[in-house]
């Protein structure tokens, strides 16, 4: 296979040389490629893609020392080499087993062996169990939105992002912190550069392509927080604290789904009393009511009377 | 078997390579399992490493040595192949969100060997990328989770308080579990219900309770593809709303979403339950017209009733 031989041979130039090689220095180093300059540009042309394809770091600098300045090429071995996480194979089993019973739609499930290799193995025991496994067929699948690989580049590599968004004109620029998969969406969380405020964005909202900046544009801060997915608390301004009784058939299930709610009190007929944080008395009415009649607002006063106005609203509707 | 390309083949070489130069004298059999490897592919490898590669002017010192003694391997490489190649985006994402995913489940041991892996592969992409992404699968009473896998795992029967959101009425029911599954960001189990007579997906957050009988599940012929929701019962209603309900068509599956001239949206889609209906229309402005689109009959009592039964709740 002599375009492996000469794919192999051009990264160990690569990797070993001290100052950017150009193409016409590649070509007398690397063996194999064809007779003839349109041939030859045409291979190393196709060589760089497919170097580039596998995420192999090539880089491509302007060298001056010639008459006439040229391209070179060189791979910076910090960029290259994988750090040694040290991983003992019942570990990398571990997440073989994990990677083989979640699936991310669209991406190439080859993925998965082709980077725990990278990492030192599959482990023996994980590819017998992460067979079993497969063969139950995915537990989740998660899915892959556009922007998706872009923003998880940006994040792990501190880039500054921009992209368009529905709902706004213009770009918004974000330092992205963090990306959560939530009740079926995606969401990024970052700093909003141009509202100089901390954003939650959903990817399936993005509407165009990621534009990215240089690695470690940014330092992240050590508590970055999430996505908020307690509507009532979204808006401007002081919360108004307010408290809701649940009945006991509904009150698991808030509280599963919202564990990090602050429970007032656990009554001895099985109901319980939680205290929300109210930016939007809107969103505090849509959570009510989806309860029907087994949940009811009891303070303040205010946001009562409000619930109780939108359900005469019903009543009169009926006429 | 698929035809294996040049640039696959690359990038297993260079994950391999530097493994087996760390670790002189492994056999093909353990790189082999190590790898996931076919043994003739492996010797392929290495044969090419050996016959082809090395650096200009590939006198014998500059080119890379091979030897196989006893089936053990010893290769000697120039320094350029140390270390493997970094994660390119996709096998990170992979192989994170599904870690991480997992992980996350509620009951996952949080110091078990595949949070330890996580964070070791948080640190292998660069400090606290780990943390940079969070999966969860869905949320769930981590008892009633337990009860679930403890039932999958030793095939007993599981009797379950589970909440019928649709119905809203809570049934006792004994089930033979099948498998568990997340989908859209909630965990469902699978399971056969032995009330229904059927395969039924029940919601895992919606479980009440769970315990693990002693019976052991009977076997039952597992249909694909059961897809999780309410079962029959159907119809289809238009609403006739303000612009901004467009939440709806967001939310929901709906069949046809369109604007009026004035300015309201028509939005028609399919509706299992009463209760469901209910909640839908108690979030839309009273004045939303909501009709059953084969009887042309008026719903607005529907929210009506649903208004008058909450009110007397609260006493008013």
């Amino acid at each position: 296979m002599a375009k492996l031989d000469r794919l192999l041979n051009l990264v160990a130039a690569l990797l070993d040389t001290s100052v950017p090689l150009t193409a016409e220095e590649l070509r007398t180093r690397v063996p194999g490629y064809p007779e003839g300059d349109d041939a030859f540009h045409r291979s190393f042309e196709r060589d760089k893609d497919d170097l580039r394809e596998l995420g192999i770091p090539l880089e491509t600098v302007v060298v001056e020392h010639h008459e006439q300045p040229r391209s070179a090429y060189t791979i910076q071995r910090s960029r290259y080499e994988l750090r040694d996480p040290g991983f003992e194979l019942d570990e990398l089993a571990a997440i073989h087993l994990a990677a083989t019973t979640i699936q991310l739609e669209g991406l190439d499930p080859d993925d998965v062996e082709e980077g725990l290799r990278k990492l030192g193995g599959l482990g023996p025991t994980g590819a017998a169990s992460a067979r079993t496994a497969a063969d139950a067929g995915p537990v989740g699948a998660l899915p892959v939105p556009d922007p998706l690989l872009d923003l998880f580049e940006a994040v792990v590599e501190r880039r500054e992002v921009s992209f368009p968004y529905a709902g706004g004109d213009g770009e918004r620029h974000v330092r992205p912190y963090r990306l959560q998969f939530e009740r079926g969406r995606w969401y990024l969380t970052g700093h909003d550069i141009d509202r100089d405020d901390k954003r939650s964005f959903r990817l399936d909202r993005i509407t165009g392509g990621v534009t990215s900046g240089e690695p470690g544009g940014f330092d992240p801060p050590d508590d970055v927080g999430g996505v908020q997915l307690r509507p009532w608390e979204l808006g401007e301004g002081d919360p108004t604290p307010c408290r809701v009784l649940l009945d006991p058939g509904v009150a698991k299930s808030v509280l599963v789904e919202h564990p990090d709610l602050h429970v007032v009190e656990r009554r001895d007929d099985g109901t319980t009393v939680v205290e929300l944080a109210v930016r939007n008395p809107v969103a505090l009415r849509n959570f009510v009511v989806t309860m029907l009649d087994h949940a009811e607002v009891l303070e303040p006063p205010e946001l009562r009377a409000e619930v109780l106005e939108w359900l005469r609203g019903f009543e009169g509707a009926s006429r | 078997m698929k035809r294996v390309t040049a640039t696959e083949r690359l990038q297993r070489i260079l994950a391999v390579l530097p493994w087996i130069v760390q670790h002189q004298g492994a056999t093909v059999d353990q790189i082999c399992e190590r790898f996931g490897l076919d043994r003739k592919g492996l010797l392929e490898d290495l044969e090419l490493v050996f016959v082809e590669v090395g650096l200009h002017p590939f006198t014998p010192d500059m080119l890379t040595e091979v030897t196989i003694e006893d089936d053990r391997v010893y290769v000697h490489v120039g320094d350029y192949f140390r270390r493997p190649l970094r994660l390119n985006r996709q096998e990170a994402l992979t192989l994170l969100a599904a870690g991480r995913a997992v992980a996350a489940r509620p009951g996952a041991d949080p110091d078990g060997t595949l949070q330890r892996a996580v964070d070791k592969l948080g640190r292998a992409l660069g400090e606290g990328a780990a943390e940079r992404v969070e999966v969860v699968l869905g949320s769930a009473d981590p008892d009633v989770m337990a009860a679930v896998q403890q039932a999958l795992q030793t095939r007993r029967r599981l009797a379950i308080s589970y909440y019928s959101y649709g119905r809203d009425a809570s049934t006792e029911r004994e089930v033979d579990p099948l498998r568990l599954i997340s989908r859209e960001g909630r965990w469902y189990l699978l399971a056969h219900c032995r009330s229904a007579e059927g395969e039924r997906m029940f919601r895992v957050d919606r479980i009440r309770g769970a315990e693990v009988l002693d019976a052991p599940v009977d076997a039952h012929e597992s249909s694909e593809d059961v897809v999780p929701g309410p079962h029959g019962g159907e119809r289809t209603v238009q609403l006739v709303t303000g612009s901004d309900a467009a939440w709806v068509a967001d939310t929901y599956p709906t069949d046809e979403v369109e604007q009026l001239p004035d300015g309201r949206l028509r939005i028609v889609l399919p509706v299992t339950t009463t209760a469901w209906l209910e909640r839908l229309l108690l979030r839309l402005d009273p004045s939303t017209e909501v009709t059953d689109t084969s009887t042309g009959e008026s719903l607005r009592p529907v929210a009506a009733e649903a208004a008058a039964r909450i009110l007397r709740r609260y006493g008013a």
